[in-house]
């Protein structure tokens, strides 16, 4: 029973929020936000104490492991830096006041249940629970992106996220129905089991399906179309939790239909995921180069980011899992860390493009310098965490034998270091702009920077994370059923 | 070869919606104009356009009402196989319209019923 109770903490923290709300005024709402960072610590803490927890409830439908163990911890950690990040817009500390944020309450509890839905989309073991939690963990998405409710931009980044999300989601719910017409079940062993073998035309079709869905999640091109959008017009502290949260769940759900049920068949699908990842990494790279928002820079480096996991499904699961759960672990402490930058500086200044972090590093150099170190790691720089995790996906697909992808990931990453040291260029070596007011500090977004800040630094050089992560994923590789 | 039905299925419902707006096309008398291209209204006569800006609280009473529509189509299946799920079943129901009752609450508390 004890593998659902960090579940049921989230959500009792959410309807709690929910309720709590309604009989709040608006000087005691402040609290609303500490609450759901004391629900998410407390379930947090309780997924440390039941270290390793792993068992099966409801008959095998709801079951947790050693590698969902580590999905959750991320999801949740993500949502708490997010709603650290979201106190200072929401609450109005901000000195550029952001208008149109409508309630702190909802805020709170959509973010919540997002979550829950991540949590439930990882142990879910059947096709139902699978496509009700995915569901779970991206309509509250919908809703976020579209919260300034006067704000024209943030309303078409709702429209087109839920538009193009409810395609995606007819993708996958199509493909989720020949699967159960093929093996007349819905439980994902048996799936795999019967269709060992399967080649059948309709089993084909199933597949781009469910792999076009996953593709849209994960942001791969050619599914990439509504990131560049709902990351611009979201508001800051959503893109954050977007950046990081939509692409974790993503992962998550890709590991929950590649290895339990096209575990079979994933090895003759490399060439196919080896031009995915390709395009991907290119087009996101080079689109990166030429923009001047720092958001819609952000979404397409999340979008190269994303041809970077896709190298870690070219070789044997062994090698591949860790190697992408801890780049995931990575990216997200990168990611949180650019975008707490962001968030801080948007909240001072009310500016958003690139040239506006002019002069940085006089300013405000701790900021400048979280800033640079996240970035260094996206970029993949020694001895920082992002260069380790890079390095281990690369070594993957040149253990495959996909030589040329390699060649065409390490330019990538050059590409990459271009543009990102475009930011660091404009904190470090342009002059001040004497007409913005000189930015001040922010307790909770100076204390998710520091937090986020130490793993970025310290991932890389301590092997014990990567060696957890990696026994982990073994004990969950041999607990599947076809290996 | 199985997939032949697959592929006479997707021939005949193409057939199907082609063919009829095709036949009536063919058969029935083309004569727009008049009072043809005035909405409809129950028969009633149409006052101005039919793009025009509702009140937001039809949605919202229209979401409510589903909520317990949706609420209340589970509960038939659930009354059918009561007996077998016994006390269990019950307390999982009791959560389920909790957390719609939640729902109504919340929407009760936020004024959402008050008709402006």
């Amino acid at each position: 029973m004890s593998i659902i109770i960090p579940e049921i903490i989230v959500l009792a923290t959410a309807f709690a929020i929910l309720i709590a709300d309604l009989f709040m005024n608006e000087r005691t709402r402040v609290y609303l936000a500490p609450a759901a960072v004391a629900g998410l610590l407390l379930a947090l803490a309780v997924m440390v104490v039941h270290t390793p927890a792993s068992g099966a409830l409801i008959g095998g439908r709801f079951t947790m492991d050693a590698a969902g163990w580590w999905f959750k911890i991320l999801f949740m950690i993500s949502a708490l830096i997010a709603v650290l990040l979201s106190m200072d817009t929401l609450d109005g500390r901000a000195r550029v006041r952001v208008r149109g944020m409508g309630f702190r309450g909802e805020y709170y509890s959509i973010l919540l249940f997002s979550v829950v839905g991540m949590m439930f989309l990882v142990s879910a073991r059947d096709l139902a629970t699978l496509f009700v939690s995915l569901e779970l963990a991206t309509l509250p998405l919908f809703v976020l992106a579209a919260w300034r409710r006067d704000d024209p931009k943030s309303g078409e980044a709702g429209l087109k996220y839920v538009v193009l999300g409810a395609l995606a989601s007819a993708f996958i719910v199509y493909g989720f129905g020949i699967l159960y017409g093929l093996t007349q079940s819905t439980d994902l062993e048996t799936i795999a089991q019967r269709l060992a073998g399967e080649r059948a035309p309709a089993f084909w079709l199933a597949a781009a399906l469910v792999l076009a869905g996953a593709g849209f999640k994960l942001t791969i091109v050619p599914f990439h179309m509504w990131a560049a959008d709902v990351y611009q017009g979201a508001p800051t502290p959503v893109t954050a939790y977007l950046s990081v949260g939509s692409k974790a769940a993503g992962l998550a759900f890709a590991f929950q239909v590649f290895y339990r049920i096209f575990g079979d068949a994933l090895p003759h699908w490399d060439m196919l995921i080896a031009i995915f990842a390709a395009l991907t990494m290119t087009l996101g790279n080079l689109v990166a180069i030429v923009q001047h928002d720092i958001k819609r820079f952000m979404a397409f480096s999340a979008i190269s980011q994303a041809g970077y996991f896709l190298l870690g499904f070219l070789g044997a699961a062994e090698e591949g899992v860790p190697a992408m759960l801890f780049y995931l672990l990575v990216y997200i402490f990168s990611n949180l860390a650019v975008f707490a930058c962001i968030i801080w500086f948007e909240n001072e200044t009310g500016k958003g493009q690139i040239e506006d972090y002019r002069g940085l590093s006089l300013s405000n150099p701790l900021m400048a310098l979280g800033m640079t170190l996240a970035l260094f790691s996206l970029a993949g720089i020694p001895p920082l965490s992002g260069f380790v995790g890079k390095f281990f996906l690369f070594s993957i697909a040149s253990k495959a034998g996909f030589h040329g992808l390699v060649a065409v990931a390490a330019v990538n990453s050059t590409i990459s270091l271009y543009y990102y040291l475009r930011v660091v260029r404009q904190m470090y070596i342009e002059p001040v702009d004497e007409r913005v007011p000189a930015p001040g500090s922010s307790v909770s977004i100076g204390l998710s920077l520091a937090l986020l800040s130490v793993p970025v630094a310290i991932l890389g050089i301590l092997p014990t994370v990567y060696e957890g992560i990696h026994a982990a994923t073994i004990a969950w590789l041999a607990s599947m059923p076809q290996g | 070869m199985e997939y032949i039905f697959v592929l006479a299925m997707v021939g005949l419902a193409a057939a199907m919606v082609g063919g009829g707006l095709f036949f009536s096309r063919l058969v029935a008398p083309h004569n727009p104009g008049g009072n043809k291209s005035v909405p409809y209204e129950c028969g009633e006569q149409p006052i101005g356009q039919a793009w025009i800006q509702f009140n937001v609280g039809y949605y919202l009473f229209g979401l409510l009402f589903l909520v317990f529509d949706v609420e209340a189509a589970l509960m038939y299946p659930w009354a059918v196989v009561f007996r077998s799920t016994g006390l269990p079943g019950l307390i999982e129901m009791l959560i389920f319209v909790l957390v719609l009752v939640i729902g109504l609450i919340y929407a009760w508390r936020k004024g959402v019923l008050e008709w402006v």
